[in-house]
């Protein structure tokens, strides 16, 4: 076979140190998702600053809002290995389950989630357990909004977990509503990301305290620093947001190859 | 086979606990597969690369969400390759930063990437026009079955579809295909090689 059709020893010599770095503090890829993670809760605290300041009607209007309403009571559930939670006859609406797991020794846990994506299936949650106190690799518990729905004719769902690994968990029934986004006069979607994706536009408060939106691909590109926040036109420019100090590096970390 | 499969399961559990060897342990596993099927597909090294390395960085931020095939990666990491190098763009646009900031060979020269797209063309698989006409998912499905020996229902697992919805996507596909290769001449008629199996 030609070389030509082997990737680029150096390159991948090159991503394969990328991949090794990671768990270790050192990996550029980590540090863009804690930037990532940054704008998410910068996001969020737009949503938190509309409900402190009385804006909450204007915050979950915003379009493409994922809203999701407990139907029926919480059912609790301790167990070890795989196990069901019975919720009883799904409520007329219920479209999600909301479901708290907890870990409560080291293990793993696994459950079927709505799907997360456009055209996709259901998917899946896989949650490595390490204790019952959280560590820098696992919180050892998590919520999601998007639990799959029992089976038709059942009323329970599954949480597969290795053989011991103990776990216990709440969850109920909930319906979940999406507002659509909203299309400016360029023809761009503007409002939130939820399962159908990402609009074009997506709402970020600016440092001047300005509620507005920043491109999605300024999101995905984020070394044009600092991004900058539009009114729903995408062009009337209303500050930049603030994502503070930890700028990616733009001089490589490599050693000498391998 | 099992014994592989048994290893790289293991590999996994430690990948899913933040172990960066254990990332770069199923990148040298599985890196040169993965790279010659994104090849036959975009048809020019620059962009396999890219869409290679993406795939793997996407199976690090991706991991609560992987499916696993026969306790393998490979087809999760095939139909994300796949997915990445339909909307190539957009897809890679997280990582192109990251990737060029990397060493790349200096003498990966023009030579090399011209007969790199010399071979895919006379691979016969043109795929790399005709597959604009489907969709991400069933362009997935499509090369796990026909290109990489996967069942349906193992392409589906990976995907995250239902076994019936991959028939019937396969099914869309290759019509879609068939009707996109029709008029064309010689390489088009000639069968699609079957991809390398483990």
């Amino acid at each position: 076979m030609s070389t030509a059709t082997m990737m680029d020893p150096v390159l991948a010599a090159a991503v394969e140190r990328e991949l090794a770095a990671l768990g270790a503090g050192k990996s550029r890829l980590e540090r863009r998702q804690r930037r990532t993670r940054t704008l998410s809760l910068l996001l969020a605290g737009v949503a938190l600053a509309g409900a402190i300041t009385g804006a909450a009607a204007v915050v979950s209007q915003l379009p493409g809002t994922t809203t999701t309403v407990p139907l029926s009571n919480p059912v609790s559930v301790t167990h070890s290995g795989t196990g069901t939670i019975d919720l009883g006859p799904a409520p007329a609406h219920a479209s999600a389950v909301i479901l708290h797991i907890q870990c409560l020794s080291t293990g793993q846990i696994r459950f079927a989630t709505e799907p997360q994506g456009p055209h996709q299936g259901p998917s899946e949650l896989i949650m490595p357990c390490t204790g019952t106190k959280p560590t820098p690799t696992s919180s050892n518990h998590t919520t999601a909004k998007d639990a799959l729905l029992p089976q038709a004719g059942s009323t329970s769902i599954t949480i597969t977990a290795t053989p011991g690994t103990k776990w216990t968990a709440t969850a109920s029934y909930a319906s979940q509503s999406i507002s659509p986004w909203k299309v400016n006069a360029h023809g761009q979607s503007y409002g939130v990301d939820n399962k159908y994706g990402e609009p074009d536009l997506q709402a970020a408060q600016a440092s001047n305290g300005k509620l507005g939106y920043i491109y999605t691909k300024d999101i995905l590109n984020p070394d044009r620093q600092p991004p900058t926040v539009y009114a729903s036109d995408g062009t009337t420019v209303l500050g930049h947001l603030d994502i503070g100090s930890d700028t990616p590096s733009t001089t490589p970390s490599h050693g000498s190859s391998k | 086979m099992s014994d592989d499969a048994a290893d790289e399961a293991g590999i996994w559990e430690s990948a899913l606990r933040g172990d960066g060897s254990a990332f770069a342990a199923l990148f040298r596993l599985h890196h040169p597969r993965v790279y010659r099927r994104v090849l036959g597909i975009v048809g020019n090294a620059h962009d396999a690369q890219e869409v290679t390395a993406s795939a793997f960085f996407e199976l690090w931020r991706k991991r609560r969400h992987v499916r696993l095939v026969n306790d393998s990666v490979l087809p999760w990491l095939i139909a994300t390759a796949v997915n990445l190098a339909q909307n190539r763009r957009r897809g890679t646009a997280r990582y192109r930063k990251l990737i060029d900031g990397l060493p790349h060979s200096d003498d990966l020269d023009a030579e090399a990437i011209a007969l790199s797209n010399v071979e895919t063309e006379l691979l016969g698989v043109r795929l790399h026009a005709a597959m604009r006409a489907l969709s991400k998912t069933d362009a997935a499905v499509l090369v796990l079955t026909a290109l990489d020996g996967y069942t349906s229902t193992e392409a589906a697992n990976a995907v995250g579809i239902k076994p019936g919805a991959a028939r019937m996507r396969l099914h869309r596909a290759r019509e879609k295909l068939r009707a996109e290769l029709r008029d064309d001449h010689a390489p088009a008629t000639r069968p699609i090689p079957e991809g390398e199996h483990a």
